[in-house]
Protein backbone atom coordinates (compact mmCIF):
# COMPACT_ATOMS: atom_id res chain seq x y z
CA UNK A 1 0.00 0.00 0.00
CA UNK A 2 2.76 2.34 0.94
CA UNK A 3 4.83 1.14 -2.19
CA UNK A 4 1.90 2.11 -4.98
CA UNK A 5 1.55 5.63 -2.64
CA UNK A 6 5.32 6.33 -3.21
CA UNK A 7 5.27 5.22 -6.63
CA UNK A 8 1.94 7.45 -7.23
CA UNK A 9 4.03 10.75 -5.29
CA UNK A 10 7.14 9.67 -8.04
CA UNK A 11 5.32 8.92 -11.22
CA UNK A 12 2.93 12.51 -10.99
CA UNK A 13 5.23 14.77 -11.06
CA UNK A 14 7.06 13.27 -13.75
CA UNK A 15 4.21 12.84 -15.43
CA UNK A 16 2.78 16.59 -15.57
CA UNK A 17 6.52 17.68 -16.30
CA UNK A 18 6.25 15.52 -19.09
CA UNK A 19 2.71 16.75 -20.28
CA UNK A 20 3.94 20.32 -19.47
CA UNK A 21 7.06 20.09 -21.67
CA UNK A 22 4.96 18.25 -24.99
CA UNK A 23 1.47 20.99 -24.24
CA UNK A 24 2.18 23.07 -27.29
CA UNK A 25 -1.22 23.85 -29.17
CA UNK A 26 -4.06 24.79 -26.55
CA UNK A 27 -6.07 26.22 -29.26
CA UNK A 28 -6.47 26.63 -33.17
CA UNK A 29 -6.70 29.82 -34.73
CA UNK A 30 -9.74 28.83 -36.31
CA UNK A 31 -11.54 27.57 -33.41
CA UNK A 32 -10.61 30.40 -31.50
CA UNK A 33 -11.95 32.54 -33.92
CA UNK A 34 -15.41 30.63 -33.95
CA UNK A 35 -15.73 30.97 -30.45
CA UNK A 36 -15.04 34.95 -30.46
CA UNK A 37 -17.54 35.52 -33.34
CA UNK A 38 -19.80 33.02 -32.21
CA UNK A 39 -19.67 30.65 -35.45
CA UNK A 40 -19.92 33.33 -37.59
CA UNK A 41 -16.45 34.32 -38.31
CA UNK A 42 -15.85 37.63 -40.71
CA UNK A 43 -13.43 37.44 -43.57
CA UNK A 44 -9.82 38.92 -42.24
CA UNK A 45 -8.21 41.98 -43.00
CA UNK A 46 -4.79 42.92 -43.44
CA UNK A 47 -2.47 45.39 -42.24
CA UNK A 48 1.05 45.66 -43.69
CA UNK A 49 3.30 46.30 -40.37
CA UNK A 50 5.94 48.67 -42.83
CA UNK A 51 7.23 52.08 -43.25
CA UNK A 52 6.19 54.26 -39.99
CA UNK A 53 3.80 51.96 -38.51
CA UNK A 54 6.64 49.35 -38.21
CA UNK A 55 8.51 52.00 -36.41
CA UNK A 56 5.90 52.09 -33.77
CA UNK A 57 5.39 48.47 -33.55
CA UNK A 58 9.10 48.69 -33.18
CA UNK A 59 9.16 51.10 -30.26
CA UNK A 60 6.34 49.44 -28.33
CA UNK A 61 7.78 46.09 -28.90
CA UNK A 62 11.35 46.79 -28.32
CA UNK A 63 12.19 44.84 -31.58
CA UNK A 64 10.38 44.74 -35.02
CA UNK A 65 7.37 42.63 -35.10
CA UNK A 66 8.14 38.94 -36.31
CA UNK A 67 6.05 39.46 -39.47
CA UNK A 68 5.50 41.69 -42.09
CA UNK A 69 1.88 41.51 -42.27
CA UNK A 70 -1.05 40.61 -40.14
CA UNK A 71 -4.22 39.19 -40.34
CA UNK A 72 -7.03 40.48 -38.06
CA UNK A 73 -10.86 39.99 -37.77
CA UNK A 74 -13.46 42.39 -37.11
CA UNK A 75 -17.04 42.86 -37.06
CA UNK A 76 -18.79 45.78 -35.49
CA UNK A 77 -16.55 47.03 -32.75
CA UNK A 78 -15.20 43.91 -32.08
CA UNK A 79 -11.40 42.64 -33.46
CA UNK A 80 -9.68 39.38 -33.10
CA UNK A 81 -5.62 39.38 -32.97
CA UNK A 82 -3.76 36.36 -33.46
CA UNK A 83 0.17 37.25 -32.47
CA UNK A 84 3.16 35.70 -31.63
CA UNK A 85 5.80 36.86 -29.18
CA UNK A 86 9.15 35.16 -28.27
CA UNK A 87 9.08 34.16 -24.46
CA UNK A 88 12.89 32.89 -23.59
CA UNK A 89 13.37 31.57 -27.17
CA UNK A 90 10.17 30.24 -28.33
CA UNK A 91 7.43 32.20 -29.86
CA UNK A 92 4.19 31.91 -27.66
CA UNK A 93 1.01 32.41 -29.58
CA UNK A 94 -1.90 34.29 -28.10
CA UNK A 95 -5.16 35.35 -29.18
CA UNK A 96 -6.47 39.16 -28.08
CA UNK A 97 -10.67 40.24 -28.38
CA UNK A 98 -10.75 44.61 -28.32
CA UNK A 99 -13.71 46.09 -28.32
CA UNK A 100 -13.16 50.00 -28.59
CA UNK A 101 -10.10 50.52 -26.80
CA UNK A 102 -10.21 47.57 -24.45
CA UNK A 103 -9.35 44.24 -24.14
CA UNK A 104 -11.99 41.69 -23.81
CA UNK A 105 -10.31 38.38 -23.87
CA UNK A 106 -6.96 37.49 -23.73
CA UNK A 107 -5.72 33.50 -24.08
CA UNK A 108 -2.66 31.68 -24.97
CA UNK A 109 -3.34 29.35 -27.96
CA UNK A 110 0.07 28.19 -28.53
CA UNK A 111 3.29 27.89 -25.91
CA UNK A 112 6.75 26.04 -27.26
CA UNK A 113 8.81 26.77 -24.16
CA UNK A 114 9.61 24.26 -21.41
CA UNK A 115 8.82 26.53 -18.79
CA UNK A 116 6.32 29.36 -18.03
CA UNK A 117 3.38 27.76 -19.51
CA UNK A 118 1.11 28.89 -16.46
CA UNK A 119 0.53 31.67 -18.49
CA UNK A 120 -2.43 29.99 -20.16
CA UNK A 121 -4.61 29.74 -16.65
CA UNK A 122 -7.58 31.62 -16.60
CA UNK A 123 -6.30 33.23 -13.58
CA UNK A 124 -3.26 34.97 -14.93
CA UNK A 125 -5.26 35.69 -18.45
CA UNK A 126 -8.13 37.32 -17.41
CA UNK A 127 -6.04 40.21 -15.61
CA UNK A 128 -6.01 41.84 -18.87
CA UNK A 129 -9.42 41.77 -19.43
CA UNK A 130 -11.08 45.28 -19.58
CA UNK A 131 -7.20 46.91 -20.07
CA UNK A 132 -6.37 49.80 -22.31
CA UNK A 133 -3.71 51.91 -23.08
CA UNK A 134 -2.55 54.38 -21.51
CA UNK A 135 0.94 56.57 -22.93
CA UNK A 136 1.73 53.09 -24.40
CA UNK A 137 1.56 51.45 -21.40
CA UNK A 138 -0.97 48.76 -20.42
CA UNK A 139 -3.33 50.93 -17.58
CA UNK A 140 -3.36 48.43 -15.22
CA UNK A 141 -0.45 46.28 -13.57
CA UNK A 142 -0.41 42.46 -14.64
CA UNK A 143 0.77 40.41 -11.51
CA UNK A 144 3.98 38.34 -13.09
CA UNK A 145 4.50 34.66 -12.20
CA UNK A 146 7.45 33.14 -10.08
CA UNK A 147 9.33 30.99 -13.40
CA UNK A 148 7.29 32.34 -15.78
CA UNK A 149 8.81 36.29 -16.29
CA UNK A 150 9.75 35.83 -19.54
CA UNK A 151 6.62 34.53 -20.97
CA UNK A 152 4.64 37.07 -18.89
CA UNK A 153 6.41 40.04 -20.19
CA UNK A 154 6.03 38.45 -24.14
CA UNK A 155 1.86 38.49 -22.96
CA UNK A 156 2.04 42.39 -21.25
CA UNK A 157 4.10 43.08 -24.73
CA UNK A 158 1.61 41.55 -27.21
CA UNK A 159 -1.24 42.73 -24.90
CA UNK A 160 -0.31 46.35 -25.81
CA UNK A 161 0.24 45.86 -29.50
CA UNK A 162 -3.29 44.20 -29.36
CA UNK A 163 -4.79 47.87 -28.17
CA UNK A 164 -2.58 49.85 -30.49
CA UNK A 165 -3.36 48.11 -33.80
CA UNK A 166 -7.08 48.13 -32.98
CA UNK A 167 -6.81 51.65 -32.19
CA UNK A 168 -5.05 52.14 -34.98
CA UNK A 169 -7.57 50.24 -37.50
CA UNK A 170 -10.63 51.77 -35.41
CA UNK A 171 -11.00 54.39 -38.31
CA UNK A 172 -11.81 51.69 -40.49
CA UNK A 173 -14.90 50.81 -38.73
CA UNK A 174 -17.82 50.30 -40.94
CA UNK B 1 74.11 24.70 -8.82
CA UNK B 2 75.44 22.57 -11.56
CA UNK B 3 72.25 20.38 -11.58
CA UNK B 4 70.04 23.20 -10.85
CA UNK B 5 71.41 24.86 -14.23
CA UNK B 6 70.65 21.91 -15.89
CA UNK B 7 67.37 21.26 -14.33
CA UNK B 8 66.26 24.74 -15.43
CA UNK B 9 67.81 24.59 -18.81
CA UNK B 10 65.37 21.42 -19.38
CA UNK B 11 62.90 22.56 -17.78
CA UNK B 12 62.94 25.62 -20.02
CA UNK B 13 62.83 23.57 -23.36
CA UNK B 14 60.22 21.17 -21.80
CA UNK B 15 57.77 24.46 -21.19
CA UNK B 16 59.26 26.92 -23.89
CA UNK B 17 56.51 25.76 -26.48
CA UNK B 18 53.64 25.14 -24.66
CA UNK B 19 54.67 28.70 -23.28
CA UNK B 20 54.47 30.30 -25.94
CA UNK B 21 51.09 28.22 -27.23
CA UNK B 22 49.39 29.32 -23.83
CA UNK B 23 50.46 32.86 -23.88
CA UNK B 24 49.31 33.04 -27.55
CA UNK B 25 45.67 32.15 -27.03
CA UNK B 26 45.79 33.28 -23.54
CA UNK B 27 46.46 36.52 -25.12
CA UNK B 28 43.94 36.43 -27.80
CA UNK B 29 40.97 34.56 -25.32
CA UNK B 30 41.78 37.57 -23.00
CA UNK B 31 40.17 40.31 -25.74
CA UNK B 32 37.46 37.12 -26.78
CA UNK B 33 34.37 40.09 -27.06
CA UNK B 34 36.63 42.80 -28.67
CA UNK B 35 38.12 39.92 -31.06
CA UNK B 36 34.53 38.40 -31.14
CA UNK B 37 35.88 34.99 -31.18
CA UNK B 38 32.27 33.36 -30.76
CA UNK B 39 30.92 34.84 -33.73
CA UNK B 40 33.85 33.38 -35.73
CA UNK B 41 32.24 30.24 -37.46
CA UNK B 42 34.82 27.32 -38.63
CA UNK B 43 33.61 24.35 -40.64
CA UNK B 44 36.71 23.03 -42.09
CA UNK B 45 35.91 19.11 -42.81
CA UNK B 46 38.90 17.63 -40.65
CA UNK B 47 38.30 20.24 -37.95
CA UNK B 48 34.04 18.85 -37.77
CA UNK B 49 35.64 15.31 -37.80
CA UNK B 50 37.58 16.18 -35.06
CA UNK B 51 34.93 16.84 -33.12
CA UNK B 52 32.50 14.12 -33.95
CA UNK B 53 30.45 16.54 -35.81
CA UNK B 54 28.54 15.35 -38.66
CA UNK B 55 27.93 17.96 -41.74
CA UNK B 56 24.68 19.50 -42.48
CA UNK B 57 22.55 16.93 -44.08
CA UNK B 58 20.24 18.10 -47.11
CA UNK B 59 16.57 17.71 -47.05
CA UNK B 60 14.12 18.41 -49.93
CA UNK B 61 14.72 21.04 -52.01
CA UNK B 62 12.39 23.36 -54.66
CA UNK B 63 12.46 25.91 -56.94
CA UNK B 64 10.03 29.04 -56.74
CA UNK B 65 10.63 30.93 -59.75
CA UNK B 66 14.03 32.38 -59.84
CA UNK B 67 14.51 31.31 -56.53
CA UNK B 68 15.49 28.43 -54.76
CA UNK B 69 14.28 26.98 -51.11
CA UNK B 70 15.81 23.59 -49.85
CA UNK B 71 15.87 22.24 -46.00
CA UNK B 72 19.18 21.72 -43.88
CA UNK B 73 18.91 19.76 -41.07
CA UNK B 74 15.26 21.55 -40.09
CA UNK B 75 16.59 24.81 -40.90
CA UNK B 76 14.90 26.66 -44.30
CA UNK B 77 16.73 28.38 -46.59
CA UNK B 78 16.00 30.57 -49.71
CA UNK B 79 18.63 30.66 -52.04
CA UNK B 80 22.04 30.88 -49.65
CA UNK B 81 20.16 33.02 -47.42
CA UNK B 82 18.37 31.04 -43.71
CA UNK B 83 15.00 32.08 -43.35
CA UNK B 84 13.94 32.98 -40.13
CA UNK B 85 14.41 30.70 -37.15
CA UNK B 86 10.80 30.83 -35.86
CA UNK B 87 9.66 29.22 -39.58
CA UNK B 88 10.67 25.43 -39.63
CA UNK B 89 10.86 22.47 -41.72
CA UNK B 90 9.64 19.88 -42.74
CA UNK B 91 9.65 22.26 -46.45
CA UNK B 92 7.06 19.94 -48.32
CA UNK B 93 6.95 22.51 -51.50
CA UNK B 94 7.50 25.83 -52.55
CA UNK B 95 6.06 28.37 -55.53
CA UNK B 96 6.83 31.49 -56.86
CA UNK B 97 3.52 34.40 -56.24
CA UNK B 98 2.99 37.56 -58.02
CA UNK B 99 5.23 39.27 -55.07
CA UNK B 100 5.61 36.49 -52.70
CA UNK B 101 7.33 33.19 -52.09
CA UNK B 102 4.62 30.33 -51.33
CA UNK B 103 6.83 28.11 -48.96
CA UNK B 104 4.82 25.41 -47.93
CA UNK B 105 6.06 23.79 -43.91
CA UNK B 106 4.28 21.74 -41.59
CA UNK B 107 3.05 25.20 -39.83
CA UNK B 108 1.34 26.06 -42.67
CA UNK B 109 1.79 28.11 -45.96
CA UNK B 110 4.71 30.50 -45.26
CA UNK B 111 4.40 34.08 -47.17
CA UNK B 112 8.02 35.25 -48.12
CA UNK B 113 9.40 38.29 -49.54
CA UNK B 114 12.33 37.19 -52.02
CA UNK B 115 14.82 38.89 -49.71
CA UNK B 116 13.73 36.17 -47.09
CA UNK B 117 11.61 38.45 -44.88
CA UNK B 118 8.83 36.36 -43.46
CA UNK B 119 5.39 38.43 -44.00
CA UNK B 120 2.92 35.53 -42.61
CA UNK B 121 2.41 31.91 -41.79
CA UNK B 122 -1.39 30.89 -42.90
CA UNK B 123 -2.48 27.59 -41.41
CA UNK B 124 -3.94 24.78 -43.46
CA UNK B 125 -7.32 23.81 -43.95
CA UNK B 126 -8.80 21.85 -41.01
CA UNK B 127 -8.09 17.96 -41.20
CA UNK B 128 -5.35 18.56 -44.01
CA UNK B 129 -3.01 15.34 -44.30
CA UNK B 130 0.13 15.54 -46.21
CA UNK B 131 -0.19 18.44 -48.17
CA UNK B 132 1.19 19.71 -51.43
CA UNK B 133 1.51 22.46 -53.92
CA UNK B 134 0.00 22.20 -57.48
CA UNK B 135 1.26 23.93 -60.57
CA UNK B 136 -1.54 26.65 -60.80
CA UNK B 137 -0.90 30.00 -63.18
CA UNK B 138 -1.83 32.93 -61.60
CA UNK B 139 -2.58 31.08 -58.20
CA UNK B 140 -1.85 28.88 -55.04
CA UNK B 141 -3.31 25.04 -54.92
CA UNK B 142 -3.18 23.43 -51.56
CA UNK B 143 -3.70 19.65 -52.21
CA UNK B 144 -4.07 16.41 -49.94
CA UNK B 145 -4.85 12.82 -50.52
CA UNK B 146 -8.45 13.61 -51.75
CA UNK B 147 -9.26 17.79 -51.46
CA UNK B 148 -7.89 20.49 -53.07
CA UNK B 149 -7.96 24.56 -51.97
CA UNK B 150 -7.15 27.75 -53.33
CA UNK B 151 -5.30 30.48 -51.83
CA UNK B 152 -7.70 33.11 -52.25
CA UNK B 153 -6.80 36.80 -54.07
CA UNK B 154 -5.47 38.41 -50.69
CA UNK B 155 -3.69 35.66 -49.33
CA UNK B 156 -5.47 35.55 -46.58
CA UNK B 157 -7.75 31.94 -46.60
CA UNK B 158 -8.34 28.96 -48.80
CA UNK B 159 -11.63 27.89 -50.58
CA UNK B 160 -12.18 24.53 -51.73
CA UNK B 161 -12.13 23.48 -55.69
CA UNK B 162 -12.31 20.21 -57.75
CA UNK B 163 -8.79 18.95 -58.06
CA UNK B 164 -7.43 19.65 -61.46
CA UNK B 165 -5.63 17.11 -63.28
CA UNK B 166 -1.68 18.20 -62.09
CA UNK B 167 0.92 16.52 -60.46
CA UNK B 168 2.16 17.72 -56.98
CA UNK B 169 5.20 19.96 -57.82
CA UNK B 170 8.46 18.19 -56.18
CA UNK B 171 11.59 18.26 -54.87
CA UNK B 172 14.49 19.34 -57.33
CA UNK B 173 17.85 18.38 -56.93
CA UNK B 174 19.86 21.94 -55.90
CA UNK B 175 22.27 23.35 -58.25
CA UNK B 176 25.94 22.41 -57.18
CA UNK B 177 27.18 25.90 -56.28
CA UNK B 178 24.53 26.75 -54.08
CA UNK B 179 24.47 22.69 -52.55
CA UNK B 180 27.69 23.65 -52.27
CA UNK B 181 27.86 26.53 -50.66
CA UNK B 182 24.68 25.37 -48.25
CA UNK B 183 26.82 22.47 -47.13
CA UNK B 184 29.21 24.81 -45.64
CA UNK B 185 26.78 27.35 -44.53
CA UNK B 186 24.19 25.54 -43.24
CA UNK B 187 26.45 23.07 -40.94
CA UNK B 188 27.30 22.95 -37.49
CA UNK B 189 30.68 24.83 -36.77
CA UNK B 190 33.05 25.15 -34.25
CA UNK B 191 33.64 28.54 -33.31
CA UNK B 192 37.03 30.34 -32.86
CA UNK B 193 36.44 30.88 -29.12
CA UNK B 194 35.72 27.11 -28.48
CA UNK B 195 39.00 26.21 -30.24
CA UNK B 196 41.21 28.46 -28.62
CA UNK B 197 39.90 27.58 -24.80
CA UNK B 198 40.50 23.82 -25.99
CA UNK B 199 44.04 24.58 -27.35
CA UNK B 200 44.70 26.48 -24.18
CA UNK B 201 43.59 23.83 -21.69
CA UNK B 202 44.54 21.04 -23.98
CA UNK B 203 41.32 18.91 -23.90
CA UNK B 204 41.77 19.65 -28.16
CA UNK B 205 44.32 16.34 -27.74
CA UNK B 206 41.49 14.77 -25.86
CA UNK B 207 41.81 13.01 -22.13
CA UNK B 208 45.83 12.87 -22.23
CA UNK B 209 46.13 16.37 -23.41
CA UNK B 210 44.62 17.94 -20.13
CA UNK B 211 47.23 15.92 -18.49
CA UNK B 212 49.98 17.49 -20.92
CA UNK B 213 49.02 21.14 -20.12
CA UNK B 214 49.40 20.05 -16.32
CA UNK B 215 52.35 19.12 -16.69
CA UNK B 216 53.41 22.10 -18.98
CA UNK B 217 52.10 24.28 -15.78
CA UNK B 218 54.37 22.58 -13.43
CA UNK B 219 57.12 22.32 -15.72
CA UNK B 220 56.50 26.79 -16.29
CA UNK B 221 56.62 26.57 -12.33
CA UNK B 222 59.45 24.79 -11.87
CA UNK B 223 61.17 26.97 -14.48
CA UNK B 224 60.14 29.83 -12.73
CA UNK B 225 61.21 28.68 -9.06
CA UNK B 226 64.42 27.74 -10.30
CA UNK B 227 65.00 30.60 -11.68
CA UNK B 228 64.46 32.43 -8.72
CA UNK B 229 66.68 30.30 -6.92
CA UNK B 230 69.65 30.59 -9.41
CA UNK B 231 69.30 34.53 -8.95
CA UNK B 232 68.99 34.33 -5.51
CA UNK B 233 71.97 32.45 -4.90
CA UNK B 234 73.94 34.56 -7.49
CA UNK B 235 73.08 37.37 -6.30
CA UNK B 236 74.25 36.33 -2.94
CA UNK B 237 77.32 35.18 -4.07
CA UNK B 238 78.27 38.94 -5.73
CA UNK B 239 77.61 40.10 -2.82
CA UNK B 240 79.94 38.02 -0.80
Amino acid sequence: MARRRLTRWLVAPLLAFALAAAAEVYQREADFLREVFAGAVPDPAVLWLTGERRQRVTALLGHPYARLRLRYWRRGPRTAWILEETGKEQPITAGFVVEDGRIRLARVLAFRERRGWEIRRPAFTRQFQGAALRDGRLDRPIDGITGATLSVRAMRRMARLALWLERTTRAERP
Amino acid sequence: MKRLHLSHRWLGLLAGLFALELAVTGLLLNHADALRLAERPLRSPWLLRWYGLAPAQPGPAFRAGAHWLSEWDGRLYLDARPLPVSLRGPLRGAAAGAELLRVLTGDGLALVTPEGGLADVLPLPAGVRHPRLLPAAGGTILRDAARCWRLNATATGWRSIPCPAARPLSATPLPTALRRQLRHRAGPAVTLERLLLDLHSGRLWGRGGGWVTDLAALALAGLALTGLTLWWRRSRRRRR
